[in-house]
């Protein structure tokens, strides 16, 4: 007889009441979901929807910067004669586009931020 | 929001023909413990007001569960912290309500929710209290055991109190999500991301091993109890 119950009680143990409502709980646990909330919304605000034109208009400009000091090389002399053009005004102008694509996607950076 | 993901240790039961009564009580005997389609569609509209952005609609769904869960949370980590688990569940529950699959009962989804805090929470004062391996002399202090204790009935209720103490924390959580609140081995598969056949092999594990604790034996095979 025992043996019988206990297996019933495996099978179907014997449920507990609900806790009685506590309002204060309720509210407890709204405050922290209006947080979590509140946090939420500052985090899709961030400034990520408007970044894209500016990020893509920055790498633009650095890629310009880069590829046309070696395209006027390569349109001047082909590219068989590339490495001997590559004297000192091509290094300063490689320089200077460096320094606009450095600077352009600093820019873009500080807008992310 | 920010999603949650837990898996518990997943136990399954094995329903045969001719053996053991089915595990858990069916609808029509216990009806009160089976939430309506009233109560059940109530959720789905509450929850999918959450999603449009009606952050107070979580309110009607905290008052509408939070005695389950926190009679829930009560046998399974006593009634000191079982409020403060209540409020973490509906928390977590908010953050996550984005990967919430309304095919399945919400309560439900509570109920895991509440339950994965609640094997951590237990491990935790296990080992904080008397180390990993001191099982027995927690379980004497167990305030879940306590309280269990206090509400036993009879001697064969405390029996199996005590045997469901011993269990391991995902164990037990999953004895009382299967077993007590009742959710479907289907519904807790999903919740747990396993194959039903996996959950069903475990819960029967998980009854073998209760059995045997309790000093029976279950014939795997015929699904029969003998004595031990």
């Amino acid at each position: 007889m025992d043996r019988d119950r206990l297996l019933d009680l495996i099978d179907h143990p014997a449920p507990d009441p609900d806790t009685p409502r506590n309002p204060v709980l309720t509210h407890q646990v709204m405050e922290r979901v209006r947080h979590a909330h509140a946090q939420a919304q500052v985090t899709t605000q961030a400034p990520s929807s408007d970044v894209r034109p500016w990020l893509m208009g920055a790498l633009l400009i650095a890629l310009i910067a880069l590829v046309t000091p070696i395209t006027g090389l390569v349109s001047d002399g082909g590219l068989g004669e590339a490495a001997s053009l590559f004297d000192g005004d091509l290094i300063v102008e490689l320089v200077i586009g460096s320094l606009i694509a450095v600077t352009a996607l600093a820019l873009s950076w500080r807008r992310l931020a | 929001m920010m999603p949650s993901s837990g898996r518990l240790a997943a136990l399954g039961s094995v329903p045969r023909p001719g053996t053991l009564a089915p595990h858990g009580p069916t609808p029509a005997a216990d009806g009160a413990r089976v939430m309506s389609g009233g109560t059940a569609d109530a959720d789905r509209v509450d929850v999918a007001r959450v999603l449009a952005g009606e952050v107070e609609a979580f309110a009607i769904l905290v008052d509408r569960h939070q005695g389950r869960i926190t009679s829930h949370l009560t046998r399974l980590v006593g009634r000191n912290d079982a409020e403060d688990l209540t409020q973490d569940t509906f928390v977590r529950a908010y953050q996550a309500i984005e990967r919430f699959d309304p095919t399945y009962p919400f309560r439900g989804w509570l109920l895991v929710i509440a339950s994965r805090l609640a094997a951590n929470h237990v491990a935790k004062r296990r080992e904080r209290l008397l180390g990993a391996h001191d099982d027995h002399a927690v379980a004497k202090d167990d305030p879940a055991r306590q309280v269990a204790e206090a509400d036993a009935v009879d001697d064969l209720q405390r029996r199996l109190d005590r045997a469901l103490d011993q269990l391991s924390p995902d164990s037990r959580v999953l004895y009382e999500l299967r077993f007590r609140q009742n959710l479907s081995p289907a519904e807790l598969a999903n919740h747990f991301d396993i194959s039903e056949n996996a959950l069903k092999v475990r819960v029967h594990r998980l009854r073998l091993q209760l059995a045997a604790r309790l000093g029976l034996t279950l014939d795997g095979d015929a699904g029969e109890a003998v004595k031990g």
